[in-house]
């Protein structure tokens, strides 16, 4: 029994500690400070939003990273049956303006590049690629390349968190679960409630919050999917020798994107090679 | 000793005939489910290939092409994508799709086209049925670098690229997994009679990558297909033989 309070005391520090320094690196208000330590404990709305905000600063101030994700999302079959599929994905961001990114599954590999000029989806298995000729930005390249181009990214939140795009004034309701662990590091485990999704997060403890898992429940489909993934951070990747520039080799073939009505012999983009 | 050998080999072909129809069972059924949604990927912004997408995506089609059934597609939710329900499966075999017959055949001569061959006119021996021979295809090469002023690579070797290299294992051969692509809703579209706008997740078989003004393209049979690169895999949406 002692034991017992001993430890929960013991988990219950931790995880003050733990936001209290998430807090402190933003560089926050004295009033901002004091909530922290006064909301630790209850369900705190405040401090779960709060929470992420600290995330999405310390995603946007990095000046570059390589994620590897693990990512599983949920198929509704017609009839109410539900099927996961699950994905790799590696993630290389190096600001300003360049991406690299791999997603790989049993039944093929997309690459797509990003060098602040271009961006390609090229997939190797099949070598085909296409690509358009991107904004400056990769936040604005990501958005293009959803909004025109239909394309679906797995980490999407990655790039809008922190932005105008990542709204957290869209959150209904706030909660803190208590701690979680994933891949053996510990963290601050949140649940959030917006109208049309579900969702969960674990942001990392102590000087780093970076989100180590990010659980996504549809509400706006009755069999409720889920879209799972898990997080490992490398936050000073090496970039020599990594390539943001898709060169097409001998056998590539480029396709369009299925927005782009074909019309034959307009193709001016289509002389890369 | 040999009667122990006889008894593993009859039990051991026994396991994988059985193996194999269980396969065979789950895979059709498989096939048979439609997708009605995925979940979303971003509590940020709702994924863009779920939303209803506009049937003007599609080619500008002169002449009466009839509406891709999806619109009317009662089934479907708002949020689930609708190219999804008009994608098409030429592996699926004998459905039709539920449009007007008469809609089915395109006119040979299609408004503005420049290419003084019709289509139908092009000698092409290996429609439909069975694996055009080399010299068809060489004889089909000519024809495109004959119509296409020299600018035509035939790359003729559509399997390697389509099937065996991007399977790892998968269903039907063929590198789209079959149920979040496969959507067997629509239904197959013999060769020679597709409808130009029309979606496919996969080829039939004995197709050939021709190149005409450095857009690739598939032909199988008198159905030419155009590679696309859509949401998050590679659809074929059927075109007029390009000019």
């Amino acid at each position: 029994m002692k034991k017992k309070t001993l430890l929960s005391l013991l988990l219950f520090a931790s995880m003050a500690t733990g936001l209290g320094t998430a807090a402190t690196e933003q560089a926050p208000t004295q009033k901002e400070s004091a909530e922290t330590v006064e909301t630790v404990g209850d369900s705190g709305h405040a401090l779960a939003i709060r929470a992420l905000g600290q995330m999405a600063a310390y995603l946007r101030s990095l000046d570059r990273y390589h994620v590897m994700g693990r990512v599983s999302r949920e198929t509704v079959l017609e009839d109410g049956q539900k099927l996961q599929f699950d994905k790799e994905v590696s993630l290389l961001v190096a600001k300003p303006n360049r991406m690299y990114m791999e997603t790989t599954t049993a039944y093929g590999t997309r690459r797509f590049y990003y060098d602040g000029k271009q961006f390609t989806v090229y997939l190797p298995g099949l070598r085909f690629y296409a690509t358009f000729d991107a904004p400056d930005t990769l936040l604005e390249t990501i958005l293009e390349a959803q909004e025109k181009h239909g394309l679906e990214f797995p980490l999407a939140d990655l790039f809008f968190w922190g932005t105008e795009y990542g709204d957290f004034g869209v959150i209904e309701d706030a909660m803190l679960v208590g701690v979680g662990r994933v891949d053996g590091v510990t963290c601050n485990h949140f649940a959030f409630r917006q109208k049309e999704v579900d969702w969960q997060i674990c942001i990392k403890r102590g000087g780093n919050p970076l989100p180590l898992k990010l659980v996504i429940t549809t509400k706006t489909q009755p069999e409720l999917p889920q879209y799972v993934a898990t997080l490992k951070w490398d936050t000073a990747p090496v970039l020599a020798g990594r390539n943001f520039s898709f060169q097409p080799g001998k056998d590539d073939v480029r396709i369009r994107f299925a927005d782009r009505i074909p019309s034959a012999g307009k193709d001016a983009e289509g002389d890369e090679k | 000793m040999s009667q122990s050998i006889k008894k593993f080999a009859t039990l051991f072909f026994a396991t994988i005939f059985t193996l194999t129809l269980v396969g065979l069972t789950a895979e059709t059924a498989d096939a048979r489910k439609g997708v009605k949604g995925k979940a979303r990927t971003s509590v940020s912004r709702p994924n863009r290939s779920m939303k209803a997408r506009p049937a003007k995506k599609m080619r500008p089609a002169k002449a009466a092409r009839p509406s891709r059934p999806a619109a009317s597609k009662p089934k479907m939710k708002p949020k689930t994508r609708p190219s999804q329900g008009a994608k098409v499966r030429p592996s699926q075999g004998a459905k039709t799709r539920p449009m007007p017959q008469g809609d089915r055949k395109r006119p040979a001569q299609q408004g503005d086209r420049k290419r003084p061959t019709p289509q139908a006119d092009r000698n092409r021996p290996g429609q439909g049925a069975g694996k055009p021979s080399r010299s068809d295809r060489m004889a089909d090469r000519k024809i495109n670098k004959d119509i296409n002023l020299d600018r035509d690579i035939n790359i003729d070797r559509d399997i390697d690229i389509d099937v065996d290299v991007d399977r790892h294992g998968g269903w039907h051969g063929h590198h789209h997994h079959p149920i979040a692509t496969g959507l067997a809703v629509g239904a197959a579209v013999a060769v020679g009679a597709a409808v130009v706008g029309s979606v496919v997740n996969a080829l039939p078989p004995d197709c050939t990558t021709v190149i005409v003004n450095n857009v690739s393209y598939r032909q199988c049979g008198s159905t030419w297909y155009e590679p696309r690169y859509s949401g998050d895999d590679v659809t074929y949406i059927v075109v007029e033989a390009p000019q």
